[in-house]
């Protein structure tokens, strides 16, 4: 029996040597496999100096083998016009450098048979890794839909936040297994900055990562379909019920599973918005900071400039100009407006003695400066009869503006805009200053603009008149709430809203240099009191 | 130094909100961090409450009136109160104590560090996200951070324009997180809007801790544990606690009474009830919609009440005169002032359509489970529902189930009512699902059933 015993001992111990071996083996194989030789494009960026351009105003020097980039007034980019290959021969593309920032946001554009020309809606997107040591970023480029046929230049944005970034080389490969999983690894986790230049009306989703979703819910769903389905047999045909119990494990199980997956990858992300966060702000001053959460230093010291200089008891109009288009980043401004000056205190009683303050920041039209009066949106619809006149008490409170644009809100969308007139009366509502032309319309908002202007006084009772002219009632749109100047809504002779209602945009005139922060963004204020 | 002097603005509404809490848990049963939680958010609520008091009254120097006397009032009950928690008690951390050493099981212990990990990066994201940089989301910084600088700049230049720059509201939207900053900035001395943003990581902590707390006695410590992991999985509620909306506000407020409501119904303590009650009467205070919040709460109370308390009838007319004197204290202050002053409210004109019920769902759907950032959690939340309806309708857990409903079937009602309403609040209806995410958590951590693997593991 001993023997036996001994025998198998042996044997034991000789089967695990035997597997232990054989994993060993298999291991080095495997990385012999997965490791196998590349073929590369190596473009040495200090090596071939001349062969590539900088975007305006940026500039480089050579430091230890590698460039820095240095940026100018408009963003850093990097060209690289004459590199040319084929797309099928390179699936992986890998950056070195060393960004001041971790995690900013880095991207690659190219131009192929698809895009003709450098274009940033067909780009591959990076994050720049951890700040201050030399990385390697793994782009995935082969599983661009784009990133077929002859590749015929790149372009690198090498990051967004970076004023000086070192590179040493872009290199194209055709991978083996373990360079294309590591691209692969690092499109997975690439860091999303869900911060910057958005406007949270609704949060958008961040973290998550869309491409994952659509690829594991189906699976989810499935399992869930299939187990409501085996649960409902157990019911229906009165099987044994460990069968409902097991099933709904499994399937809770796996959905957990898949929820731990994506919590993991979470977390990564969290790692990556961490160390980002404490690179970009660590250290600076609120103000530097206001900045770069704004994405415009400019801006922020601006508006700084304005609080120190304009008086605290006098009113300030424009947020910023009216020919910013209102995306989320000119809201993100607006608020910062807000949110960097002090409040002005004035009394309704004496403001209109005081001079007040425009604040302007690049305007598109200089000759043309326009002050935004933002009213609260539509609360209601009235039903206008045909040939029904609304009218709209308004008062020119500032000597210096003149009424410029009207914008009213009209639910039905195949109405003849010409078919409302909109004019600007006097008192007795029979005497037409002038008249206002439509010029568009943007989602329910019709805009009637006064051309040539109408000048009336500071004081003077006017009355903007609105008249249905269609064959048909027009349902209009009048605000209720959160006014800024005061006025009255008639309805048949009668005051339905003690407020104004419509949405209306005055021009300055006569206005004189305040102060100038420069030739971009400067104060003006009324060359007369009232 | 700023830290300090925010730490300390944050320190006292902390003893305002325990003087409360000791007031209606004299026998002390809440635990410590379950005490500072609870502390903190009805600390928070009362000290801005009490701002807004004393902003109406012809007085000046609000803020050290607050200061005072809540330092006083701590002082004088530490002295006077002989049974007191920090003299004759030791104080009791037992939440947490021994949750490492006494664990043998390796895999156990692999678990728990790898969920408190996970935890202790979720919460230090939340802290850095929000404390490295200044307010930059459009609502955070439009309606809540620029009213809390006004009101400090007011009371530092033009002291009689303070009310006048409370009346200056959207939507006639309540005070309560704008007076919250403002009282930061007068404690910083600075309108910091960097580091005001701090209280929503710490109201996260503190909802955290009670609904640990909540389903410690349901589910055992691993259990809790998984479930407080689970509910800091879905990406858009760890961002809400970074970008200062008053939506996390409402959200913690609303789930911790709601959590402290299924406590109550379970244990029958009068200190649970008044645990619910108050967070719930804050939701009002925090944004208009609260007031559906609280009425859900009232709701569900009633639906107890009725249902399967057996309490005597007087005992009942007693706890439901109770809820509603919180709102008197509470939320109607600022409603009153929002009708003397007629202040411009959010008005919406009835048009119901019941074609619009498939139009609603359909966007549901593809906010919930597509774009929404909600990871996999309402795939989940599904297939609980389907899988375990019947421990859905058993027992206590028919009253989350109901306060579920009773959400759902608002947020219905508002979207087939009021057709003005239908874009703006699909836009926003993740943010308006918040309030509900953990509750439907917290609810799932109570219908699931425990995986038990061995004695010691069981989730």
């Amino acid at each position: 029996m001993k023997q036996i015993d001994k025998y198998l001992n042996m044997v034991k111990k000789q089967a695990a040597l035997i597997v232990v071996g054989a994993l060993v083996m298999c291991l080095i194989v495997g990385l012999m496999i997965v490791n196998l030789p590349e073929e590369k494009l190596v473009f040495d960026l200090a090596d071939n100096v001349g062969l590539w351009q900088l975007s305006d105003g940026s500039r480089f020097r050579e430091v230890d083998g590698a460039v820095e980039l240095i940026k100018g007034p408009g963003q850093l980019y990097l060209v690289i016009p004459h590199l040319t290959f084929f797309a099928g021969q390179y699936d992986v593309c890998v950056i070195e450098g060393r960004w001041p920032i971790a995690f900013d946001q880095a991207h690659l554009l190219f131009i192929s048979p698809f895009n003709q020309q450098f274009n940033f809606n067909v780009r591959c997107d990076f994050d720049t890794g951890l700040a201050g040591g030399w990385n390697k970023r793994y782009l995935d480029i082969g599983s661009h839909g784009a990133w077929q046929g002859m590749i015929k230049g790149v372009l690198l944005l090498p990051g967004e936040g970076a004023d000086r970034i070192r590179l040493k080389s872009i290199t194209f490969i055709k991978p083996n297994s373990w360079t294309r999983l590591k691209a692969i690894w690092s499109a997975f986790i690439r860091y999303r900055d869900p911060l910057l230049g958005t406007c949270f009306a609704m949060a958008t989703p961040i973290l998550a990562g869309k491409p994952f979703n659509p690829f594991v819910l189906p699976i989810v769903f499935g399992v869930l379909v299939i187990g409501g389905s085996i649960m409902a047999g157990v019911r229906i045909f009165q099987a044994d019920q460990r069968i409902s119990k097991i099933t709904a494990i499994i399937c809770l199980v796996i959905t957990m599973l898949a929820i731990v997956t994506l919590d993991m990858r979470n977390n990564v992300f969290y790692l990556k918005g961490i160390m980002r966060n404490v690179s970009l702000y660590w250290g600076k001053s609120i103000q530097e900071k206001r900045g770069i959460v704004v994405g415009d230093r400019d801006f922020t010291d601006f508006m700084r400039f304005c609080d120190e200089n304009i008086p605290l008891d006098v009113r300030i109009f424009n947020q910023v100009s009216i020919d910013l288009p209102g995306t989320p980043p000119n809201y993100l401004a607006a608020v910062q407006y807000a949110a960097n000056l002090r409040p002005r205190f004035y009394d309704p009683q004496t403001w209109g003695r005081k001079r007040s303050y425009y604040i302007f920041y690049k305007p598109k039209d200089h000759k043309n400066l326009e002050v935004f009066q933002e009213q609260a949106s539509k609360t209601a619809y009235f039903d206008v009869a045909p040939g029904e006149k609304l009218f709209q008490k308004i008062e020119l409170w500032q000597p210096s503006q003149y009424l410029y644009q009207v914008n009213i809100w009209m639910r039905d969308k195949d109405i003849n805009n010409d078919g409302i007139e909109l004019a600007l009366v006097s008192k007795d509502k029979r005497t037409v200053a002038g008249k206002a032309k439509y010029v568009s319309h943007v989602g329910e908002e019709a805009i009637f603009r006064f051309v040539p202007s109408v000048n009336f006084g500071k004081g003077e009772e006017m009355f903007l008149q609105i008249e249905n002219k269609n064959r048909k009632p027009v349902a209009i749109g009048v605000a209720f709430g959160e006014l800024y100047r005061e006025g009255a809504l008639v309805r048949n002779g009668k005051i339905i809203n003690n407020d104004l209602s419509f949405r209306l945009i005055y021009r300055p005139k006569n206005l004189a240099l305040f102060k100038r922060f420069n030739n971009e963004a400067f104060i003006l204020m009324d060359q007369e009191k009232s | 130094m700023i830290i300090l002097k925010l730490f300390a603005g944050l320190f006292i509404a902390w003893m305002l909100g325990h003087l409360i809490i000791r007031f209606f848990d004299p026998g002390k049963k809440l635990s410590a961090f379950e005490d500072m939680a609870l502390s903190y958010l009805v600390g928070q609520g009362s000290v801005t409450l009490l701002l807004f008091l004393l902003f109406l009254l012809p007085i000046a120097h609000q803020s050290l009136i607050i200061t005072l006397l809540v330092v006083g009032s701590f002082a004088v009950k530490m002295f006077y109160d002989k049974s007191g928690h920090w003299r004759n008690k030791k104080i009791s951390f037992g939440i947490f104590s021994g949750f490492f050493l006494k664990r043998k099981n390796i895999i156990i212990v692999l678990l728990l560090i790898f969920l408190v990990s996970s935890l202790f990066i979720k919460i230090s994201y939340s802290f850095v996200e929000a404390c490295s940089k200044p307010e930059y989301a459009w609502d955070a910084a439009g309606n809540w951070t620029l009213a809390g600088k006004n009101y400090f700049y007011a009371e530092k230049y033009r002291t009689d324009k303070v009310v006048e720059e409370l009346k200056n509201t959207v939507n006639s939207y309540p005070r309560g997180l704008s007076l919250m900053h403002y009282w930061l900035f007068w404690w910083m001395g600075e309108a910091n809007d960097q580091w005001s943003k701090m209280i929503f990581p710490v109201e996260l902590l503190c909802l955290l801790v009670i609904f640990y707390c909540g389903l410690k006695p349901a589910r055992g410590q691993l259990g809790a544990l998984v479930f407080v992991c689970f509910l800091c999985s879905a990406p858009i509620f760890l961002y809400h606690s970074t970008i200062g909306y008053a939506d996390l506000t409402k959200t913690v407020y609303f789930a911790a009474g709601m959590i402290y409501f299924y406590r109550w119904i379970q244990t029958n303590q009068e200190l649970y009830f008044w645990s619910f009650a108050l967070p719930l009467a804050f939701t009002s205070w925090i944004k208009m919609e609260g007031r559906i919040l609280y009425a859900i709460g009232f709701v569900l109370l009633l639906l107890y009440l009725w249902r399967d308390s057996k309490e005597t009838l007087r005992s009942k007319i007693v706890h439901i005169g109770e809820y509603l004197l919180l709102f008197m204290v509470i939320g109607l202050p600022w409603q009153l002032f929002v009708l003397f002053n007629q202040l411009p409210g959010q008005e919406g004109w009835l048009s119901f359509s019941f074609y619009r019920f498939l139009e609603f769902h359909a966007k549901v759907y593809e906010l919930l489970f597509l774009g929404g950032s909600w990871g996999m959690f309402w795939v989940l939340a599904a297939g609980t529902t389907l899988f375990f309806f019947k421990r859905q309708l058993s027992g206590r857990n028919f009253y989350l189930l109901a306060a579920i409903l009773l959400f759902y079937g608002n947020l219905l009602f508002i979207y087939l009512c009021f057709s003005d309403t239908v874009d703006f609040m699909l836009l926003t209806f993740n943010r308006v699902l918040l309030p509900i995410y953990p509750v439907i958590v917290f609810n799932m951590g109570c219908v699931l059933p425990s995986l038990k693997i061995d004695e010691e593991l069981v989730v």
